[in-house]
């Protein structure tokens, strides 16, 4: 007799111990092993080299444009891309350091440089994981095949929305992120890219890196850009006109950094929110009308008691709006809610 | 009935407008009055006459012609008044309003957008700029945004149009 009340507490017992079991095996892994599976993977290619061919995709409302492109990277910063795709491009090589970069333009006999280093710091910054933890979950997910490597996915929802905003397939072994899906706040794809074939490790020629002009080119200077700093105070003192900023960000948002450039006589003033995975940067500039848009039909958006109109521009939200002293664009991966609020809550 | 009664009916009775009854009835004198038949006889006469005018198409005599330009062009032009009150009619008024309303919408939009001797900044420049400064971003595709700031180093002069 004694017995059975035993038996029954050990049956009990082994069936709780069953459901934990299933239940572990079931729900993903939300734990201090996904964000250390996510930095490891957003920091494989410090030592690990590779060589593959890459497809991306940009998806706007209406269109997507795609790029084709064959990657060498030699651990820990030497990269050498060569396009495949669009057309326009078919041929470009970059060879990069990740600060100084030279762009190969056959057709034109020309080699463009880009020293970010010291135009624009923010292609070498790092990312915050901090903030990104701040304001995102890691879910584990379960292995899959990607490339023909066995792959593990790491998905980043918000905190404050819920909403799925990027998930990434890693490689198990090496750790390096073998595809990336990107998602607007609604839900819908923004975008996608994936290793079509990727060979890991081995040992590449540093010839392949090195950044040379070849006979018959022309080394030309590429593209200027603003160069940021975190202090606004600085940025009041040195840029030629008056801005303003929104009283009122989105959830986790806040300002990381801004600039002034000077523009064939336009002034304008950037500044660059972000939560750790999202950004947005509010352009306010003078002495110029709304934006011009090369391909995209821009809509009417009320902005407070404004109307602006928006679009989509290679994968962004671009959208625009003037006062009367001022021209006001917010370009980045946002709805038009969120943006209407933030353009609504300038002071 | 008196001769004077049926001459009366005479031109009815021509046109084939009297009843059956009364149709015969004059019928029957006209056959033995010569008189009244002398009188629907002219009438017969006047009728096959005009038909035959009309028959063919004739042309108006120039002095007639003249006279109607005349008249025409003596005649005096509407007041003012009468004149508003033909356009303010709601069957021209509702659509002048709302063409006039495009028109001003169309304006206003045509302003903001392309002031005159205003420059435009390019949104793909924008887009490049964003780009930029938030490409240590784990949202952004390197291999896309490479390939984006790598096509803007020989467009760079068209970020701003005047």
């Amino acid at each position: 007799m004694p017995s059975r009340p035993k038996s029954h507490f050990s049956a009990l017992l082994g069936a709780l111990g069953l459901f934990a079991l299933l239940l572990l095996c079931v729900t993903p892994v939300r734990s201090d092993d996904a964000r250390a599976l996510f930095r490891a993977a957003l920091e494989a290619d410090d030592s690990v080299s590779y060589s593959g061919t890459i497809t991306s995709v940009i998806y706007d409302r209406d269109s997507a444009d795609a790029t084709v492109a064959r990657i060498d990277h030699k651990a820990p910063n030497s990269w050498r891309l060569w396009y495949v795709a669009p057309a326009g491009a078919y041929g470009r090589m970059i060879v990069s350091n990740e600060s100084l970069t030279y762009q190969y333009e056959p057709k034109q006999s020309r080699v463009y440089k880009n020293d970010w280093s010291a135009t624009a710091p923010g292609v070498a910054l790092s990312l915050d994981y901090g903030r990104v933890e701040e304001n995102y979950t890691v879910e584990l997910g379960p292995k899959t095949s990607v490339a023909g490597l066995t792959a593990r996915s790491l998905s980043l929802v918000s905190k404050h929305t819920g909403s799925l905003i990027q998930r990434f397939w890693f490689d198990v072994r090496s750790k390096l992120i073998l595809r990336r899906e990107s998602y607007h706040p609604d839900g819908s794809i923004a975008s996608k890219s994936s290793f079509d074939n990727i060979r890991i490790g081995g040992t590449l020629p540093a010839e392949l890196f090195k950044m040379s002009v070849p006979r018959g080119m022309t080394l030309v200077a590429g593209a200027e850009y603003g160069k940021p700093t975190s202090n606004v105070a600085d940025l009041h003192a040195s840029s030629k006109l008056e801005f303003a900023a929104p009283a009122t960000l989105p959830y986790g948002f806040r300002l990381e950094n801004g600039s002034f450039t000077s523009h064939d006589g336009v002034d304008t003033v950037q500044l660059v929110y972000g939560d750790g995975l999202r950004t947005f940067s509010l352009f306010e500039y003078t002495n110029a009308s709304m934006p011009r848009f090369s391909r995209a039909k821009p809509k009417p958006l009320r902005i407070g008691e404004l109307t602006g109109e928006y679009a989509d521009v290679d994968g962004e939200t671009l959208a625009s709006w003037n006062t009367s002293h001022l021209v006001f664009t917010i370009v980045g991966d946002l709805g038009t809610k969120e943006i209407s609020n933030i353009g609504a809550a300038i002071k | 009935m008196t001769c004077e009664k049926y001459r009366e009916l005479i031109i009815d009775y021509t046109h084939g407008e009297l009843d059956a009854a009364t149709d015969a009835t004059v019928f029957e004198h006209i056959q033995s009055c010569a008189a009244c038949k002398a009188e629907w006889q002219i009438e017969t006469s006047l009728t096959e006459t005009l038909r035959a005018a009309y028959a063919t198409e004739l042309e108006l005599p120039m002095s007639v012609v003249a006279t109607v330009r005349q008249t025409v062009r003596g005649q005096r032009s509407p007041g003012v008044l009468t004149s508003l009150r033909t356009w303010l009619r709601p069957a021209v008024l509702a659509p002048t309003a709302a063409m006039l309303l495009l028109i001003a919408v169309v304006a206003r939009y045509g302003q903001v957008h392309t002031p005159p001797n205003v420059p435009q900044v390019s949104a793909d420049y924008l887009v490049r700029q964003h780009l930029v400064q938030t490409m240590g971003s784990q949202s952004n595709d390197r291999a896309y945004a490479e390939y984006l700031l790598t096509s803007a180093n020989d467009q760079s002069q068209n970020a701003v149009t005047p």
